[in-house]
């Protein structure tokens, strides 16, 4: 296996090099059909030295293929159209040149590609090559077709820094029975309901604070300088009640310097991931510049995750008042060891911050840019708390409709996510194609939630769409559309249910005491790993009355 | 280096405070002392009754298979404990990720359960294969004494309607 992994990384190289150093005289691998072919022309005794011959067959199968037959026939896997790229590098070096796609607007990339070839593409990008499935009612296919042990493709620069160090996969990038024995353990308390609204008063007490900290930064002209820092620091302290049942600190006068070196080293984490994880993976030949850094952030984050677990284990062995349901429910289940039980919460911890803040961010965004949206909501927190002495509950702020649809719409137009995919188990008809077992098939959710065929005017800001009692009943399977940004069966996001309670807690509560309004030019969205604002929201906050 | 520094001297006292490290007794000590607060975290099923009540499922091969079910329980936990064979059912084990536990009621069942669907619930039924007006997931619905000759059917999995 070591040499054969070996002759692959060295002939790639071989390969790559080359190209590497004349980026500017490649030929084009754009998506004409007839430039493809230009690029891949080899003479037959070249074919069949070729290591990677069949990529090259497959591609002289498809442009020698007869004319199509009727659309009720099942076609091969070799069929999906997509743009062609060039043998092993397949489409990458068009995400080099100046006005080609772009890894930071891979969003983008995907729904322009849905445009032009319809609702099921194939690409190959480097290394990573996927099958982009654009269609509801498809992709619900695979959904209903898939087993207890789902395979979710693994975030590669990740798995890869774990075995260098010596670390296990953890919940989140590990497969099958592995996967499987950690999630069935863990989902019971994170993904019940009960479970969660059981921390929703910890959780409104940190939005309380998070309010009264939002008051007293406001700039000269009402804005907040930094918000994205502040939600990533109401984030963590929020995970925080929940993980540890304690306050972390993040949003006093002073916010801790480990807290703020946490989140500096989260965002730069997030940063590099996403570049790794779809050039070539250089990184596992030598230590690039961008992989040193990714190394460094990760170091850092981990290890301050990890010395505030055990310092949290620690006081709650010693006889102290400290204590953590959760952290004693995993001691106790008996099924995971110290050291699984660590990483567990680190993963848990580096996997709450920056996506609930920036879908948060999103949310405010929103919220400025429809001051009739924000009235609606304040009207009926305004309603729910008359008809209950004037008071409301953090838990019932979460079942409010409204705050629920502004969370939905935003994450429409602004999938943190922007993409869910499987590895499929098994071989199965999609899209009017034969996919083979193992292939990566991703759903296209940006360009689904921006069709305006499925959502229509899909560029507004309508949370009323996704309103129960509206009338207007969407169809169930454009509707379900909405819960795959979070993933979806046995995999689906095990934080889901904590960070919704904490987003319609924290957003009901800054529409209690603020109005927003936006008065600078759109942002734009952006891969950060994750769809975030491409520059600062400035957003005013102005206090009501 | 600077930020490397700064974490190491961070965590350096974070732990000074003559915190000792987790060892395999102190690891035993702290599972005896936080057996205390096991009971914090609530079911979410209230079982207090022990009665029990006739269930029939109607299922995909139009087989009906009778069963005992526990008045408390959800209907995801008795399909599990008596073994009845559906293929795929209950993938996500009862945390409202999937909707593999689909079950379809009828009319004036349906309006009988006493726990309406939570929003969070109906989001997921969308998902499932098959719907209709009077589905339901069965881990969110609880036995109730008046389910007594209750028949529910199994709506046909993906792998039944496979061309």
């Amino acid at each position: 296996m070591a040499i054969m992994k070996k002759f692959v990384h060295h002939s790639l190289k071989q390969l790559i090099k080359p190209n590497l150093t004349s980026t500017k005289r490649v030929v084009s691998t754009s998506p004409r059909k007839e430039q493809g072919v230009a690029a891949i022309s080899l003479e037959p005794s070249e074919m069949a030295q070729c290591p990677f011959r069949k990529s090259i067959d497959t591609f002289t199968e498809t442009t020698n293929a007869v004319k199509a037959p009727g659309m009720t026939e099942v076609q091969p896997f070799e069929r999906i159209p997509g743009p062609k790229g060039l043998p092993i590098v397949g489409t990458l070096f068009d995400y080099f040149k100046k006005d080609g796609p772009k890894f930071s607007k891979m969003f983008e990339v995907y729904r322009q590609r849905a445009l032009e070839f319809g609702n099921i593409y194939y690409e190959k990008v480097g290394h990573f090559h996927c099958v982009v499935i654009s269609s509801p009612g498809e992709y619900s296919r695979l959904v209903h077709a898939e087993g207890k042990y789902p395979n979710r493709r693994e975030m590669v620069p990740i798995a890869y820094y774990r075995k260098q160090k010596g670390f296990d996969l953890g919940v989140v990038n590990s497969q099958g029975e592995e996967w499987y024995r950690q999630r069935t353990v863990v989902s019971k308390k994170m993904l019940k309901l009960a479970e969660v609204s059981n921390f929703s008063t910890q959780m409104g007490e940190v939005s309380d604070d998070f309010v009264k900290r939002l008051s007293h930064v406001r700039d000269s002209h009402g804005e907040i300088p930094a918000l994205e820092r502040e939600l990533f620091k109401w984030a963590m302290e929020s995970i925080g009640t929940f993980l540890f049942e304690e306050r972390i600190g993040c949003l006093g006068q002073e916010t801790s310097p480990m807290a703020q070196t946490f989140i500096a080293n989260l965002e730069g984490f997030f940063k590099t991931l996403q570049p790794l994880m779809y050039n070539l993976p250089t990184y596992k030949l030598w230590s690039t510049k961008l992989w040193k850094q990714f190394e460094n952030y990760s170091d850092n984050v981990i290890d301050i995750g990890r010395s505030l677990v055990e310092k949290k284990m620690a006081s709650m062995q010693d006889g102290s008042d400290s204590k953590s349901a959760f952290i004693s429910y995993l001691v106790n289940n008996g099924s995971m060891s110290t050291k699984e039980v660590t990483g567990l919460i680190v993963d848990l911890m580096l996997a709450a911050v920056e996506t609930t803040s920036s879908a948060t961010v999103w949310c405010l965004y929103n919220l400025a840019k429809n001051p009739q949206v924000q009235e609606k909501l304040f009207q009926e927190i305004t309603e729910a708390q008359a008809k209950n002495n004037g008071t409301i509950s953090a838990e019932d702020l979460c079942k409010l409709p409204m705050v629920k649809a502004v969370v939905k719409e935003t994450l429409r137009l602004y999938p943190i996510t922007y993409s869910t995919s499987r590895n499929i188990a098994e071989d199965m008809e999609l899209g009017g194609y034969t996919i083979p077992a193992g292939t990566h098939v991703q759903a296209n959710l940006y360009g689904m939630y921006r069709d305006p065929s499925l959502f229509p005017q899909p560029e507004e800001f309508l949370p009323e769409r996704w309103l129960r009692m509206n009338g207007s009943q969407m169809d169930a399977t454009i509707k379900s559309t909405s819960q795959l940004v979070w993933g979806h069966g046995a995999r689906m996001c095990l934080g889901r249910r904590i960070a919704e309670q904490e987003m319609h807690i924290t957003l009901s509560k800054i529409i209690q005491n603020f109005t927003l309004s936006y008065n600078h030019d759109d942002v734009e969205p952006i891969l950060n790993t994750m769809l975030t604002p491409d520059r600062p929201v400035r957003i005013e906050f102005k206090p009501r009355q | 280096m600077y930020t490397k520094r700064l974490i190491r001297t961070i965590v350096s006292r974070m732990l000074a405070s003559d915190v000792p490290s987790i060892t395999s007794q102190s690891w035993s000590q702290l599972k005896a002392n936080s057996t205390l607060q096991v009971n914090r975290f609530c079911s979410s099923v209230p079982k207090p009754q022990k009665d029990l009540v006739k269930v029939t499922f109607l299922l995909r091969d139009g087989q009906r298979q009778e069963v005992k079910a526990k008045v408390g329980d959800n209907l995801l936990d008795i399909i599990v404990e008596n073994s009845v064979d559906i293929d795929g059912f209950g993938a996500c084990e009862g945390t409202l990720a999937c909707s593999t536990c689909h079950l379809i009621f009828k009319q004036e069942d349906y309006d009988k359960i006493p726990d309406k669907p939570t929003d969070e619930e109906l989001d997921m039924l969308d998902l499932a294969f098959g719907l209709t007006e009077t589905s339901r997931l069965g881990c969110q619905v609880i036995v109730t004494k008046d389910m007594d000759g209750l028949e529910i059917s199994v709506p046909k999995g993906v792998s039944d309607a496979r061309r």
